[in-house]
C-alpha cells in the first residue's frame, strides 16, 4: 500500500482520528471529577465574593470553612415567596433543561435571554450570629456570545446591593469580559434595585452615572453594550416577580410603600 | 544542513535561533498572556509541552503521513494535545485556566508548534524532534517570562500576585516610618495593555541583535 495512494490516505486519516479522539475523550472523562470539584468550589468562592466575605490570602480550606459557617442554602419556588424542600441531588441547572421542572420564560419586561427557567432555585442566606446579613441570588442570562452566570448579593433591607460576581462566561476578554473586573464590581456596591413601585429598576448606562435615579444606575462596560444590556436584563429579571423578587420581599418587607 | 548534536538542537533555539526574536513566530500569544507572570509561566510550560509532544508524535509517524493531508494530520495531533493540556489545566490549575480563558485553546494556532512540526519534525527522528520542541518551547518561555516579569512588576507593582512595589502610600502608624518613607509606586497602566509587549519584544530583539550581529537580516 503506497502512502500517497487514495486508500493509504484514507487509512492514515481514519486511524489518526480514532487515536486522537480516544486520547481526547479519555482525558476529558478521567479529569472530569477534578474539574467538577473545582467548579463547585469556584461557585462557593463567588458566593462569598459577592457577599464581600472573601479576603485576600484565604486558601481553599479557609474559604470552604467560611462557606460552611455562614452560608445557608435555601430552595425557593421561583415567582412565589415559598420555601420548598428539594432532594439532596437537585441541581437547578439541570432542572432548567428538564421539561418537568422548568417553565418557559414569557414575561413582559426584562428577559434574561434564556428560553426556560427552573421552577425551584437556590438562594444563599449569609447569616452572622443568627441574623441574616445578606441574600446571595444566582443570576444568569445571555450576553453577546455566551450565557453569563454569577451572583448578586443584596443586603438584608432587600434593596441595597452588597456585591456582584460572575463566575462563568464566554464574553470577549477586555470588553464584555470586564464583568469580572474589580471596577465593574465596585460600581455596583450600594446601588438600590427596586424603585418606588417595588419594580427592579437597575440600568447600565453609557457615559457615566447621572441624576436622576443615580441610585439605580451602574456605569456600563465600554465596547460591550450587548453584554451590559444582558447584565441589566438578567438582574432585573431574577430579582423581579418571575424570579426571586417575591421571596426577597416576603423576607424583608415590601418596599413599595416606602418614601 | 549538517548533522546537529542533541545539545545544539536543545539549546540553540534559546538564544541563537530564538523562535520569537529570530523566527518571529508566536508573537500573538506573547502579547495576550504576559500581563501577569503566573499566566506567562503556565502558558510557556503548556506551549513547551505541546511543541515537544506534537513534534515527537508527528516525527514518529512521518513515514506514514501522506503528503496530500500532512498539514491536516499535524493540526489534528496538535489540536488533540492542546485539548488534553486544557483539560489538565482546568482540573489542576483552575484559577490560572480561568484567567487564560481562550488563550490555552489558541495554542493550536501558535505558529511555533506548527512551524516546528513542518520545518523539523517531518524530516527528523522522534527523539531529536522532541528535543527540538523542548528547545523552541524554552526559547519562547524565556521571552514570555521576561516580558511577563517586566509587565507585572511595572504594570501592577506585583510579582506572581505578591506586592513588590507598594502602590499606595503606607498607612500612617504612630510616627514609625517604613524603609522607603512615604514613597510609593504609581503603576504604569500602559504596561498592562498589549502595545507594551510589542515595545518589550522589540527591545529584546534589538538587544539580542546588537550582541549577535549575525542575526541581523541583510537587504
Amino acid at each position: 500500500m503506497a502512502r500517497d495512494s487514495m486508500l493509504g490516505t484514507f487509512v492514515v486519516a481514519t486511524v489518526l482520528c480514532l487515536v486522537c479522539s480516544l486520547v481526547v475523550s479519555s482525558a476529558a472523562v478521567l479529569l472530569k471529577p477534578y474539574q467538577e470539584a473545582n467548579k463547585a468550589f469556584d461557585r462557593q468562592k463567588n458566593v462569598l465574593m459577592a457577599a464581600g466575605l472573601l479576603e485576600d490570602g484565604m486558601d481553599r480550606k479557609a474559604i470552604e470553612k467560611t462557606f460552611a459557617e455562614v452560608v445557608t442554602q435555601v430552595a425557593v419556588k421561583l415567582g412565589t415567596p415559598e420555601v420548598v424542600e428539594v432532594p439532596k441531588e437537585y441541581d437547578p441547572m439541570e432542572a432548567r433543561n428538564n421539561p418537568k421542572e422548568n417553565k418557559t420564560i414569557d414575561v413582559d419586561g426584562p428577559k434574561p435571554g434564556l428560553p426556560t427557567r427552573e421552577n425551584v432555585g437556590f438562594i444563599y442566606e449569609i447569616a452572622k450570629a443568627g441574623k441574616v446579613q445578606s441574600y446571595v441570588i444566582p443570576i444568569s442570562g445571555k450576553g453577546l456570545w455566551s450565557t453569563l452566570y454569577g451572583y448578586l448579593a443584596l443586603a438584608n433591607d432587600g434593596d441595597t446591593v452588597v456585591g456582584i460576581s460572575y463566575y462563568e462566561h464566554g464574553e470577549t476578554p477586555g470588553l464584555g469580559g470586564e464583568v469580572e473586573s474589580q471596577k465593574f464590581k465596585n460600581d455596583w456596591k450600594g446601588k438600590e434595585i427596586y424603585d418606588d413601585e417595588g419594580v427592579p429598576a437597575v440600568k447600565l448606562v453609557k457615559g457615566g452615572v447621572s441624576e436622576p435615579g443615580a441610585e439605580h444606575k451602574v456605569d456600563g462596560l465600554s465596547g460591550a453594550t450587548i453584554t451590559s444590556n444582558g447584565v441589566q436584563n438578567m438582574v432585573n429579571y431574577w430579582l423581579g416577580p418571575d424570579g426571586f423578587g417575591p421571596f426577597i420581599k416576603a423576607q424583608t418587607g415590601d418596599k413599595s410603600d416606602k418614601s | 544542513m549538517a548533522k546537529q548534536s542533541a545539545a545544539d538542537v536543545l539549546l540553540k533555539p534559546i538564544f541563537s535561533n530564538n523562535p520569537i526574536t529570530l523566527q518571529v513566530l508566536g508573537i500573538c500569544s506573547a502579547l495576550a498572556v504576559t500581563t501577569q507572570l503566573k499566566t506567562a509561566i503556565v502558558m510557556a510550560a503548556a506551549v513547551t509541552i505541546v511543541t515537544a509532544c506534537s513534534s515527537a508524535a508527528i516525527s514518529s509517524i512521518r513515514h506514514y503521513i501522506p503528503s496530500s493531508i500532512r498539514i491536516i494530520v499535524q493540526m489534528t495531533i496538535i489540536a488533540s494535545l492542546v485539548i488534553v493540556v486544557d483539560q489538565f489545566l482546568k482540573a489542576f490549575f483552575f484559577d490560572v485556566s480561568k484567567t487564560m480563558s481562550v488563550f490555552v485553546g489558541l495554542i493550536i494556532t501558535n505558529c511555533i508548534v506548527m512551524g516546528r512540526a513542518e520545518a523539523y519534525a517531518m524530516k527528523s527522528p522522534p527523539w531529536m524532534s522532541f528535543l527540538d520542541g523542548i528547545g523552541n518551547g524554552l526559547g519562547y518561555s524565556v521571552i514570555l517570562i521576561v516580558v511577563g516579569f517586566i509587565r507585572e512588576l511595572f504594570g501592577s507593582g506585583k510579582l506572581l500576585g505578591y506586592e513588590v512595589l507598594p502602590t499606595s502610600p503606607p498607612e500612617v502608624t504612630d510616627g514609625a516610618s517604613s524603609l522607603f518613607g512615604n514613597l510609593y509606586y504609581a503603576p504604569n497602566g500602559l504596561l498592562l495593555l498589549a502595545p507594551s509587549a510589542f515595545f518589550l519584544i522589540g527591545a529584546f530583539i534589538w538587544i539580542l541583535r546588537t550582541f549577535r550581529p549575525e542575526q541581523v537580516e541583510h537587504e
